[in-house]
């Protein structure tokens, strides 16, 4: 394989490469590394790069493939979201409260990435504490979406859909809270799996809101999200919302032909105010579906409406409890001089969030607080359940459920900054998939005006194996997912 | 006018397991201060509590 393409080919491709030894993990590693210091300074996508270790880690790889010691994953360069917890690694979650903060741990998916032979080449770039569609409300500033730099990658895993996007590494991690890997994946052109809740751990992830947020692959194609889900995914005893239930070979079947598999389209998710040419690609799409003899069913969705302001209430609440550690007591950022405890907590928190973090603390804690709770959060987690059960019943009648990804390709930076209701419209077809705890995922599905388009398959609890085999049979049948961004033939 | 005396008893014990309730951690009486927290009972980022199992057993017994 030509050096050249070497940041074009899939994971897939790479493996094959490194374990018959016309690749070594070195080489790989290093072509990765000069494309990040080439390309990263225009796109912002890695706040952080491991150069030292991550060729350390490479010349370990290269000892075991040499020996035949291989496993799916060994000698494949890898990002991780600036969210997961990095022994030794600065973990900040694009917020100066944790601007120096080092963890002495490892998340699970850390680990299990690294056991699985993965090289860790730096940590990407999201929006603060996950907060965000865009990747604008970062400390270490934008990202640029790598197929147009004047719009945004999406978010809040944007960092890590503009690298994999521009060919930094073949796998990053992303994490899904209302849309957070599907969205920027959508709006990067790649591939992004949010699988179902408590497939993946969650420990050692830095909490957003902790019955939606999960962990998943970002890459450029369901083969090879497919690999890494299969490292990422199992029980784990130190998250007691990890499910203990069986982890399927994901790979096994995602050959297998989707004959008869029903689609549904919920009505809801067409309705008129859906942009035409949207709708248009998103249709194209699931016309080469149903060429893969899939059918198409139309279902509904009807609390399809509800799902902006419940999760609104409801993601923002969990963010309030699980950011009121940040106290500037015992890690993170403590504010100069302090005069009294209370002044103490009030400057470490005004001065280390920032305004969209703060915004939604403000309006978690007033849907929590005495009085109003049974209004809002208490009527959220009600409405939650009907969204959950229109899902349920929606699976009678099909196995998979598509759509878009998002409303509309990558926008402008700073065009919905100032409208933080417009920004929360992004994800309105990704979050209600989390409030029911589904596994959800986006694919490349054509260019509108060149900007990449998503088409997203939603499934039963506990069923990526059937999204990844839809998917898979999508890829084998078009090439969107093969679009590069012009900015690939830049430098490197 | 006569009184009824109603009394009511709360019962407050401490189990007595060998680790916190919700992590991992040693809970000696008289050890050294900040010996026996883990990164649990510190609440870092990212930490989860898990329950302890035993602590459930005492409690319901």
């Amino acid at each position: 394989m030509a050096l050249d393409s070497l940041t074009a080919a899939t994971a897939t491709e790479l493996v094959s490469e490194l374990q018959a030894r016309r690749l070594s993990a070195t080489e790989l590693t290093e072509s990765c590394l000069n494309r990040i210091s080439a390309v990263n300074p225009e796109l912002n996508a890695v706040i952080t790069v491991c150069e030292e270790q991550a060729l350390k880690e490479a010349a370990e790889a290269d000892v075991m493939l040499q020996r035949g010691d291989g496993g799916p994953l060994t000698g494949l360069p890898l990002l991780h979201k600036d969210i997961f917890c990095t022994r030794g690694v600065a973990t900040t979650c694009s917020s100066k409260m944790l601007e120096n903060f080092v963890p002495p741990y490892d998340a699970t998916v850390v680990s299990r990435l690294r056991a699985a032979g993965t090289i860790m080449l730096g940590k990407t770039n999201m929006d603060e504490f996950a907060m965000g569609s865009s990747t604008e409300t970062s400390r270490f500033g934008v990202t640029r979406n790598p197929w147009n730099m004047d719009c945004v990658p999406g978010g809040s895993s944007g960092g890590a859909a503009a690298a994999v996007a521009a060919g930094f590494a073949p796998l990053g991690t992303g994490t899904d809270t209302g849309g957070s890997i599907r969205q920027p994946a959508s709006l990067c052109g790649i591939t992004g799996l949010k699988p179902t809740y408590g497939r993946v751990s969650r420990l050692g992830i830095i909490a957003f809101a902790s019955s939606l947020d999960q962990a998943g692959p970002m890459t450029r194609t369901a083969e090879d999200a497919a690999l890494m889900l299969q490292v990422m995914s199992g029980v784990d005893p130190g998250d007691s919302t990890s499910a203990d239930v069986e982890v399927p070979d994901f790979r096994s079947q995602m050959g297998d032909s989707i004959q008869g598999l029903r689609i549904g389209i919920p009505r809801q998710y067409f309705s008129p105010s859906l942009d035409t040419r949207m709708a248009q690609t998103i249709q194209a799409a699931l016309d080469e579906l149903v060429q893969e003899g899939a059918e198409l069913i139309d279902i509904d969705l009807p609390h399809t409406e509800q799902g902006i302001a419940t999760y609104y209430i409801i993601a923002p609440a969990e963010a309030s409890a699980n950011l009121s550690r940040y106290d500037g007591v015992r890690f993170g950022y403590r504010c100069g001089a302090p005069q009294d405890l209370t002044d103490l907590y009030e400057r470490s928190r005004t001065e280390g969030f920032g305004d969209e973090v703060k915004r939604r603390i403000l309006v978690g804690t007033y849907a929590l607080s005495a009085g109003f709770y049974d209004a809002y959060f208490k009527k959220a987690q009600q409405v939650r359940r009907l969204i959950s059960h229109d899902f349920k019943n929606a699976f009678e009648h099909c196995d998979v459920i598509a759509g878009p990804a998002a409303p509309g390709v990558a926008f402008g930076l700073g065009t919905k900054t100032q409208d933080p209701l417009a920004m929360y419209l992004e994800d309105i077809y990704t979050l209600s998939v989390n409030l029911a705890g589904l596994p959800g995922m986006s694919v490349p599905a054509g260019l509108i005006d060149d900007m990449p388009v998503g088409l997203q398959l939603i499934g039963r609890a506990f069923d990526e194996a059937t999204l990844l085999r839809a998917a898979h049979r999508f890829q084998l049948r078009t090439d969107h997912h093969r679009a590069r961004p012009a900015l690939a033939e830049v430098a490197s | 006018m006569s009184w009824e005396v109603v009394m009511g008893l709360e019962v407050h014990l401490q189990l007595a397991t060998e680790s916190k309730i919700f992590s991992g951690a040693a809970n000696q009486f008289g050890a050294e201060p900040n010996e026996q927290a883990c990164a649990v009972d510190l609440g870092m980022p990212g930490m989860l509590p898990v329950l302890n199992a035993q602590a459930i057993r005492y409690a319901v017994m």
